[in-house]
């Protein structure tokens, strides 16, 4: 789809009477990101409205537990149609691509996402030192870092100075793992 | 009297000392390195604070404040790259006069200078209009209240976000956020899925550190895959202290900055960036050769540096006074003082005048430390910003890390700031505003709480929000304030569509 959208894009450039179409096809593209988080965010609003049925709304005259977010439900639903309804209908020139998924910089972001993932539960079962080893490792191989003593000597030296400052010169605790505790 | 003289003795005291050297420190390093932001340091750091006895993790908290808006101009002037927004108006005249002038020396001397004279005077203002303003809010109600939370939302929300739907969608998510938990009035558990850890509501903290900093950091390792950082290339730094013809020069720019300073950062909404540039146009404005500026002016320099640094005080001043925090960073103060036990609103003044003036005195001698560091490590600075990208990221996460478990110990903690930090992430892409959400999280409480005691005390009456004056006026400039950047754009072009048709005829 995508490549026929660029084939439609490059055809029409070289075509002036074809171009009008090809920017109405690339904003449409683009436009997509505002809408879906549009319809995600209309969707929400639905299921706290629904959520705060089940609190009273006026308790003695006054505001109940279930007046408030009622309120904002409908306004988060009325503001993101409005964003929607504002985003088709706009004609001035958006911003190309909002997220590269294809770029190799997204792509480093999905491993640090999975390595943060990883380090917290690595902080709650086995605890902070080995899991913060591991982590700075992790993070500087997938930063592009290749030289093993350069990144061992690094992730050493940081996890042990954060260990030293925190734990012992702040006396604050810091997670043990429950795998030995 | 004798609560300013307890306050000061309390400051000059070794403990306080140390913590406002050590935070003045941390925030100009914070600063200096671009891709770290005062809030982000800030952030990182206040589980730190937390653990600190007594005061002195405000203390602590105001160095941070104060250093990391100075610390941004080290890198504006010397590679063009600003460390923090508050710095990018001095890079126009810092940078030509630092590489295309060779005087490198001079330009931090007088950025040094500038932000140090700006800072206390504000604190000097601080402390004489904030006892001033307390008196007024004295008289505030719960309507008053609300009011003023919805002004100060409704301000950061239209001023921060380019697309002002898009911020008021951010103001909403934070407002549901901050009715997770239990319900004040009645006692009920509103949105906890049945857990424990959300029955005590969402902890803004991991929050905050996991939409300002962890995405920050996922964003930054992003445009910086595969680039080379730019080095700071071996510079003969000439001079420490300005001169005397140059502080003559810049004197006047140093007073009508600070003054401009101080007075936006008393608005809430509106931080050092927008400070900088207002005072760099005036400064440009009043010079008798304007069209030296943008080629190493000293007035250039001098004007966006006392600015930025004067908005310390005046954001303090909604703070202490109304309990309204004027910009991200003290929105994070707020949760620190509310942490560290003192509850910021009119009544501080007259319940907790030492924790006041504490504060204030703080702040002005947060100030002098920013200008000892700032004057004596100017060579130092030049070399911490060629600390390489892979070193500094696996650093700024761990801390994320360490800090938010530091809090309370729970690990849930932890993985609600992994989240956060996810969504903050796309939330940047998708061009949605953070501090809008922040500031929802953090005033939804006193917005929600208000309208409710405001509607119990007019038997249902919603018109008791228009009926007392200064309720209905922040009422009314929130509303406009939020549908002016939707409204203007529209207006104008039908002004310039009919102007152009009348010259036409």
């Amino acid at each position: 789809m995508q490549g026929y959208l660029c084939q439609i894009i490059e055809t029409s450039e070289r075509q002036p009477f074809l171009r009008r179409r090809s920017l109405l096809i690339k904003v449409t593209y683009v436009k997509k990101y505002n809408i879906g988080t549009a319809i995600l965010l209309i969707c929400v609003g639905i299921y706290v409205i629904h959520y705060s049925g089940g609190f009273d709304p006026i308790v003695n005259g006054t505001p109940g537990p279930g007046f408030w977010p009622r309120i904002l439900g409908v306004l988060l639903i009325f503001v993101s149609t409005l964003l929607a309804v504002t985003t088709i209908f706009t004609r001035k020139q958006l911003a190309d691509h909002l997220i590269d998924f294809k770029a190799k910089g997204f792509r480093q972001v999905v491993k640090l996402f999975a390595v943060m993932i990883l380090f917290g539960v690595g902080l709650n079962f086995i605890g902070f030192l080995p899991s913060s080893l591991l982590f700075v490792v992790l993070v500087m191989w997938i930063m592009g870092v290749r030289s093993i003593p350069k990144i061992c000597i690094a992730s050493f030296a940081i996890t042990i100075s954060i260990y030293v400052i925190f734990a012992v010169a702040l006396g604050l605790v810091l997670p043990k793992g429950k795998l030995f505790y | 009297m004798s609560a300013f003289f307890q306050a000061l003795a309390s400051v000059i005291s070794p403990a306080s000392l140390l913590s406002l050297f050590s935070g003045a420190l941390c925030g100009v390093w914070v600063g200096v390195m671009p891709g770290l932001s005062s809030v982000m340091g800030m952030s990182i750091m206040l589980p730190l604070t937390l653990s600190l006895s007594g005061s002195n993790g405000i203390m602590m908290m105001l160095g941070i404040f104060c250093g990391a808006i100075y610390g941004g101009s080290v890198t504006a002037i010397l590679l063009n790259t600003p460390g923090t927004a508050n710095s990018a108006a001095t890079c126009l005249d810092g940078n030509p006069m630092a590489i295309k002038y060779k005087q490198p020396g001079r330009a931090l001397s007088i950025s040094t200078t500038g932000s140090t004279f700006g800072g206390m005077f504000s604190s000097v203002m601080l402390l004489i209009t904030a006892p001033l303003l307390a008196k007024v809010a004295l008289k505030f109600s719960a309507p008053e209240y609300f009011a003023l939370a919805v002004f100060g939302l409704s301000v950061v929300t239209s001023v921060s976000s380019t697309s002002v739907l898009k911020g008021i969608i951010g103001a909403i998510l934070g407002l549901l956020l901050a009715t997770i938990g239990m319900d004040s009035f009645t006692g009920d558990f509103r949105l906890t899925f049945g857990t424990i850890y959300l029955s005590g509501g969402i902890s803004f903290i991991p929050v905050l550190i996991g939409l300002f900093a962890f995405s920050q950091g996922l964003i930054t390792v992003e445009e910086t895959f595969n680039k080379k950082k730019e080095e700071v290339q071996k510079t003969k730094i000439e001079r420490i202290f300005p001169s005397r013809q140059d502080i003559k020069t810049i004197f006047p720019s140093l007073v009508r900055s600070s003054l401009i300073g101080t007075l936006i950062g008393a608005i809430p909404g509106t931080g050092g960036d927008i400070a900088a540039w207002v005072g760099y146009n005036e400064a440009k404005r009043w010079s008798k050769h304007p069209e030296k500026f943008g080629d190493g002016a000293p007035d250039g320099i001098a004007a966006p540096e006392a600015a930025n640094n004067a908005i310390s005080g005046g954001a303090l001043i909604p703070l202490l006074t109304m309990g309204i925090p004027g910009d991200a960073c003290t929105a994070i103060m707020l949760g620190a003082l509310m942490m560290q036990g003192i509850s910021p609103g009119p009544l501080l003044f007259t319940e907790q005048t030492e924790k006041v003036y504490l504060i204030i005195v703080g702040l002005f001698f947060a100030n002098v430390f920013m200008a000892i560091i700032g004057f004596s490590g100017i060579k130092f600075f030049s070399k911490i910003v060629n600390v390489p990208n892979h070193l500094m990221t696996p650093i700024i996460f761990v801390f994320c890390f360490v800090g938010t478990f530091a809090i309370n110990h729970n690990i849930n903690d932890v993985y609600l700031m992994i989240i956060c930090g996810i969504l903050g992430y796309f939330i940047i892409k998708m061009e949605f505003s953070i501090p809008p959400i922040i500031l929802g999280l953090i005033l939804g409480a006193t917005i929600e709480n208000n309208y409710r005691r405001a509607m119990a005390l007019s038997d249902g009456n919603a018109w008791i929000f228009f009926q007392r004056p200064i309720s209905c006026v922040l009422l009314i400039i929130g509303i406009i304030s939020l549908f002016y950047p939707l409204f203007f754009p529209i207006i104008k072009r039908k002004l310039a569509v009919r102007k152009s048709r009348r010259s036409n005829v």
